[in-house]
């Protein structure tokens, strides 16, 4: 029986090994065209409203399409817009995969941000190449540590990390709106952070525009993510996990491990990103919000474009970043609001949410008619 | 059987092609007679629940005709063939276990009184008769859940028959019943026969296609190999067509020779629910090169032994040594280090990553050894993975998902990565459920080779025929004990482990 497989086998694998290969090459074509595919309903879509919303609309069009690219300081601005997507999105990639649905992505990104933006002026006297460093890290292990506690309850308690998550966004948000007006606030200006000296930020490239290399840490973290996932052995045991979570505890997974590590992960990236988003960049100077920003929602939309591929994060979060720059750009040129760069991110959600909904019935037929064929 | 048979249902050149490109059915011609019962044989996978779903409109073919009573018709749905008398009983029933019997009977066809309110007298009352009717001693006020497999394989008979059914069509309906069942089922059959009904039954065994059908109906690979009187064929020559070459002869078993105590169960305990225990006080050893064969019922504490010695079940009393060692609260992955390999009964709930390739699948257990730092080895990996492809006659590549498998070949699979390196117990659950002839003497072959160099094998199978030929002994585990221990199975008999199983029959003392 056995020469009678492997000469059986043989001549069918010069056949199939061509004929899979060709398989696995039409899925990537396919899910590309889908993907294109979106967005040109997206654009569609945009068009359509815009025509009826101005009574301008082809140089309103033209603002949106093209505005991003006429100057330097437009161009600079979609990498600034892409930047905390990037991290966000990676962030929840990585948590996707593991088949946890954590919020705190937003929590984290908020405390990073508030703590460099606290800790940095402090540190005035210190070496400046340290002065950032020493504020993401700090930024990354209180996130990392908060989002610990969710993460801890879902895999020893059972309990739904979406909603702890959720709960503790509104504790971060508060613990650090009374620590801004009560102790780290600036003592000239009220309810904002004492200013951000360039000598504390990340080194700028170019000095004109505040290009820094902070998009450049965030495309490292993408990539890193991208290489932990793929191609390490707890990237393995997390995609397994995520993937079917019975499976890889009968296979000898830590599956708690993988519940918590993912979701710390994602919460150190997640405080990273706030951190790089102060300290790159020249479009804050001090930490002034009093209200979630939506980065960490923000993520998700990019890891629903990105497939939950970190690499592909970066492009979705540069062309989301590309379609914000040119709504503002049109509602500068012309009379339709920035508002509507809502209702496309809205239509962007709404379609590839429909892709992820005709994917998901379609498996679902699969394993119901597999069910009954393979008893 | 009379002599003139009229023909009652036609399937032309039915051909269903997946989105997957799997063809399931190629151009099938199939004829059935009024007043028959009638096999569609074949091994797993060559398409046979397929066409019959495609009769009972529970699947809509690619191209073909169905011609009902010499009309063309076009079932769009199972509500469609109940409409045209058409039933199907299928492998996993479709019955509300906390319903009652009248209640699962009627579902979906529920009598209304003249306000609109259910008219549970009338409903009882019919299957109280349907049952009278037909021969079945069921009470319609018990709750499903609470009978028998055989007695529930019976409510979905009344369903089918309390829908007018002419034509009952049951896939695989000896899969779930012991001997004693499936004798009190196939004398069912023969009495819908005579009542002038047309059965339909799916399946691979060949003994019962000689036992009970009048005519078979073999297929292979999607396609019609011929329809026979089963008094003119015998078991080989179906077998042989359903193959489609000779099959070899099944792996001969070398004569046992125990080495030292692999597995030694003491006293184990598991709570069950509402009070009754799940496994009470068991106690078993089992040696290098043998194979113990756990038999019984679904449901009678096999899994939770299983869960136990694995690793899954940490919540025991007693005691439970692996190879010398008591593994009370090791995990998982500890138990697996000192060298278990666990074959689970549910492949993709619980054996497959089904989002996963088959390299992703197979590599699973070795994803520690090669690796540098924490990188993957992929290189090292997908070799491993290629090879593993080839011996263990896996169609398929390694990056291909394996969700595109039949379900044969995402069994060589598991197989593959259980068994591939070189385990010292092996604990294999159903491990040929639902797997063509040719897998299945492939992994017998397998089991019996690791046997022999001296690898411990605890079997937990349903398929009695599996267990005659691989075990060494047989446990047969009846209400979470051990109702008889056979130590020598060719003193013993199908029928007889039968009684056993179902807790009726002289017990031999226990281990």
């Amino acid at each position: 029986m056995g020469s009678l497989l492997s000469k059986r086998f043989v001549a069918f694998r010069e056949k199939e090994k061509s004929y899979f290969k060709s398989q696995a090459s039409l899925t990537f074509v396919n899910e590309a065209i889908k993907t294109i595919l979106i967005i040109v309903l997206c654009f569609v879509a945009v068009v359509t409203i815009i025509s009826v919303a101005s009574k301008d609309p082809i140089s309103a069009l033209k603002a949106f399409f093209f505005g991003p690219f006429t100057d330097t300081y437009s161009i600079e601005q979609i990498s600034e817009e892409a930047l905390p997507l990037i991290f966000t999105g990676v962030a929840v990639c990585i948590m996707n995969k593991a088949g946890q649905c954590n919020m705190f992505v937003e929590g984290g990104f908020f405390l990073g941000a508030f703590l460099s933006a606290w800790l940095a002026p402090e540190l005035a006297g210190w070496p400046s190449a340290l002065i950032p460093l020493i504020c993401i890290v700090t930024s990354a292990l209180a996130s990392g540590l908060i989002g610990y506690l969710p993460a801890k309850m879902k895999s020893s308690l059972h309990i739904s990390e979406f909603v702890t998550s959720l709960m503790f966004n509104y504790i971060v948000f508060w613990v650090v709106m009374f620590l801004l007006h009560d102790f780290a606030s600036d003592p000239d200006v009220a309810n904002k952070t004492k200013y951000l000296e360039s000598f504390m930020k990340l080194p700028v490239l170019d000095e004109d525009t505040g290009f820094s290399i902070a998009i450049f840490v965030a495309i490292v973290v993408a990539v890193l993510g991208w290489v932990f996932i793929g191609k390490t052995v707890w990237g393995y045991r997390l995609r397994m996990t995520g993937d079917n979570e019975e499976f890889a505890r009968y296979s000898g997974i830590n599956t708690g491990r993988v519940i918590v590590s993912s979701q710390v992960i994602g919460a150190v990236i997640a405080g990273i990103g706030g951190a790089g988003l102060m300290l790159g960049g020249s479009r804050y100077y001090r930490f002034e919000w009093s209200s979630l920003p939506n980065y960490g929602f923000d993520g998700f939309v990019i890891a629903i474009m990105a497939n939950n591929n970190p690499i592909l994060s970066i492009f979705a979060s540069f062309f989301l970043g590309y379609l914000r720059v040119g709504a503002s750009k049109m509602s500068v040129l012309s009379d339709v609001p920035d508002q509507v760069v809502y209702i496309i991110q809205a239509l962007i959600i709404i379609f590839f949410g429909a892709k992820l909904a005709i994917r998901f019935v379609k498996r679902r037929k699969q394993k119901a008619s597999k069910k009954e064929v393979t008893p | 059987m009379g002599a003139e048979m009229k023909e009652i249902v036609r399937l032309e050149r039915i051909t269903k092609v997946y989105p997957n490109g799997i063809i399931a059915n190629d151009g099938l011609n199939l004829a059935l007679n009024e007043g028959e019962i009638h096999a569609i044989a074949g091994e797993n996978g060559a398409g046979k629940s397929t066409v019959m779903k495609i009769l009972y409109g529970a699947e809509m073919p690619t191209s073909g005709e169905i011609f009902l009573d010499g009309k063309k018709v076009k079932i769009s749905s199972p509500k469609v063939a109940d409409s045209y008398g058409i039933g199907m009983v299928f492998q996993h029933f479709m019955l509300v276990n906390q319903f009652r019997v009248y209640e699962n009977v009627f579902f979906g066809i529920e009598k209304r009184n003249r306000i609109g309110c259910l008219d549970r007298k009338w409903m009882i009352t019919e299957t109280k008769n349907l049952c009278q009717k037909y021969g079945m001693e069921i009470d319609p006020l018990a709750i499903t859940g609470n009978l028998s497999v055989g007695m529930r394989q019976k409510v979905e008979i009344l369903k089918v028959l309390a829908r007018k059914a002419r034509i009952i069509i049951l896939d695989e309906p000896t899969a779930v019943l012991t001997p004693q069942e499936t004798e009190v089922l196939f004398r069912q059959l023969r009495s819908l026969r005579g009542d002038g009904k047309t059965i339909v039954v799916i399946t691979h065994r060949l003994k019962e296609i000689k036992e009970l059908c009048d005519r078979v109906t073999i297929l292979r690979n999607g396609k019609n190999c011929g329809v026979y009187d089963v008094n003119s064929i015998s078991e080989s020559e179906i077998s042989k067509l359903m193959i489609g070459n000779s099959l070899s002869a099944p792996a001969l078993k070398r004569p046992l020779s125990k080495g030292q105590t692999a597995i030694s169960v003491q006293n184990l305990f598991v709570k069950g629910r509402g009070g009754k225990p799940a496994v009470d006080h068991v106690s078993f050893s089992a040696s290098d090169g043998e194979i113990l064969c756990l038999a019984g019922i679904e449901g009678n504490g096999q899994r939770e032994i299983v869960k136990s010695l694995v690793g899954l079940g940490r919540r025991y009393e007693g005691e439970v040594s692996i190879l010398g060692q008591n593994i009370k609260g090791f995990s998982v992955s500890s138990i697996r280090k000192l060298g278990i390999s666990y074959v689970p009964e549910d492949r993709l709930k619980t054996g497959t990553d089904p989002l996963a390739s088959i390299y992703d699948n197979i590599i699973t257990p070795i994803v520690d050894k090669e690796s540098f730092a924490g990188f993957l080895k992929r290189k090292k990996l997908m070799k491993r993975a290629e090879a593993d492809i080839v011996s263990f006659g896996i169609k398929g590549t390694p990056k291909q998902k394996i969700s595109m498998l039949s379900g044969g070949n995402m069994q060589k699979v598991i197989i593959a990565r259980e068994l591939g390196g070189t385990p010292k117990i092996v604990i294999a659950e159903q491990p040929t459920r639902g797997v063509d002839i040719g897998a299945m003497r492939f992994i017998h072959k397998k089991l019996l080779e690791m046997r022999d160099r001296g690898c411990c094998i605890i079997l937990i199978s349903a398929d009695l025929s599996e267990v005659f030929a691989l075990a060494d002994r047989i446990l047969v585990i009846h209400d979470g004990s051990i109702a008889a221990e056979i130590k020598d199975p060719s003193t013993t008999n199908e029928e007889q482990i039968g009684r056993y199983m179902l807790g009726i029959g002289e017990a031999e003392a226990a281990s």
